[in-house]
């Protein structure tokens, strides 16, 4: 934060430095959207904090699956009951398990992450929500996991160290994970050296499409 | 005053999502450490998708700014795609690029730090031993920026070292002789290396790497040489990098 802000009220200084803490949110910015809520009517300004306490008041993350739940009891959230446990889509954050559930795709269940390992941000997998995953695969219930983390370098180490630690302790659990390769609309020309080689070995027979 | 567009290679060592669409990253020039933002890029339809990705080397067109350098264009020259099939050989990958990133500067000639960068993830794949790869490239890297490690003589009386087992220090930068080691009290920092380690140790410092397959280098050799050269990096660039706490390494 820059000098300057010190001769501003106590207020509005922590409201930047509120500000500031969210992803993507530079100093700047924050500055920007601090002033717009001082000039903003009262009752828009309660709306949203009253947004921000219910969020934080009435939700949580389920103990099995780690999606959010409104549930008290958030060892096994509504979701964790109502799907069917014997195929776990895993994600790494919550969006993408709500942007998979919005599409239709998938009728089974989700397990989210909530990360990727990532060592150059020191994040192992003793950091991500693993542990309660094989917790939910000791149940022998689960017969396919789908991995669906992202296709960045951080995503496809995931899935490597998952595909290892549940193929040689769960045998009979089948592993599959999203198609890699050209996303609709994309160039050839544009694309890299990683998704072409994926679309290459990914490769269908003209029959299958049709 | 309107900027031009500039060019340049480098290996992009990390990147992060800023905003709706919009990808932040670090980049190990030629001219040292870089920060760029690459508008649009989580956009599947971008054309720079894909390209920005930690572990590519890559072609950049970029128009300078005081902040962050603002990305036109960028092709790739090198994915290192049979490093990203491996899981052990990514975690290898991040270090060596944590490595760089700490021992390179900003606005600095950096070229021979990226082109060991290069050689040594372009090889890593093949090697029989990809320790030995990372173990070379840790030493190389150090000896250039100038933190060497003294294998010859007694860092404290400077007197020649004698073929025996050895004491190192990193905060010396060195061996003691037995003598010196005997005589004071330092020996809680100190790691012993036996006649084989110092022996890896110097024909590296020669660069004699043929010669490195008549030694009989077995796995604790190489690794007691890896910490004692991690330690000397942890002490000059004064934090422990976050990579090497990954036991895969
Ligand atoms: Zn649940
Ligand atoms: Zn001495």
């Amino acid at each position: 934060m820059t000098s300057g802000n010190n001769s501003l009220p106590v207020e509005v200084q922590k409201l930047i430095i509120a500000f500031s803490s969210l992803p993507g949110i530079g100093p700047k910015t924050a500055q920007r959207l601090s002033y717009f809520v001082l000039s903003q009517n009262k009752e828009e300004t309660l709306k949203l904090s009253e947004a921000l306490t219910e969020v934080k008041e009435n939700l949580s993350f389920c103990n099995t699956c780690c999606f959010i739940t409104n549930d008290k009891n958030s060892d096994n959230c509504g979701y964790c009951y109502e799907k069917d446990s014997s195929q776990i889509c895993v994600v790494e954050n919550v969006i993408d398990a709500i942007t998979i559930e919005m599409s239709g795709i998938h009728n089974g269940s989700f397990h989210v992450l909530h990360g990727a390992i990532s060592p150059i941000n020191g994040i192992g997998p003793e950091k991500l929500k693993i542990e309660e995953l094989m917790k939910r695969l000791n149940k022998g219930e689960t017969k396919e996991i789908i991995l669906a983390t992202n296709p960045t370098l951080e995503g496809e180490a995931t899935g490597m160290y998952l595909n290892k630690i549940i193929s040689e302790n769960y045998t009979n659990i089948k592993l599959t994970r999203l198609a890699r390769g050209l996303a609709s609309g994309t160039d050839l020309e544009y694309s890299d050296f990683n998704t072409l080689s994926n679309a290459f070995q990914n490769r269908t027979s003209i029959d299958e499409i049709n | 005053m309107k900027s031009t567009s500039k060019h340049i290679k480098g290996i992009i060592t990390r990147c992060t999502n800023y905003k709706e669409a919009d990808r932040i990253f670090t980049l190990i020039s030629d001219s040292g450490i870089m920060n760029f933002i690459a508008r649009g890029a989580k956009k599947p339809k971008s054309k720079l998708s894909g390209h920005i990705e930690p572990l590519n080397y890559v072609n950049l067109y970029y128009r300078p700014s005081k902040s962050l350098n603002s990305v036109s264009q960028v092709e790739s020259i090198n994915s290192f795609l049979e490093i990203k099939k491996e899981y052990n050989l990514i975690l290898k990958a991040q270090y060596m690029m944590e490595l760089s990133e700490s021992l390179s500067s900003e606005n600095e000639d950096n070229s021979y730090i990226l082109s060991l960068l290069i050689k040594t993830l372009s090889n890593i794949h093949n090697s029989k031993i990809p320790n030995l790869d990372i173990l070379i490239y840790e030493f190389e890297i150090l000896k250039y920026q100038g933190f060497g490690i003294r294998l010859f003589d007694c860092t404290n009386c400077n007197k020649k070292l004698e073929r025996a087992e050895h004491y190192f220090s990193s905060k010396a930068g060195g061996f003691y002789c037995g003598n010196c080691f005997d005589s004071k009290e330092i020996h809680y920092e100190c790691i012993k290396v036996s006649i084989e380690q110092q022996l890896l140790l110097r024909t590296i410092s020669r660069k004699k790497y043929m010669e490195l397959a008549n030694l009989d280098l077995r796995e604790k050799e190489i690794d007691t040489c890896r910490k004692l050269i991690q330690n000397s990096v942890r002490d000059v660039i004064g934090v422990q990098l976050k990579t090497v706490n990954f036991s895969e390494l």
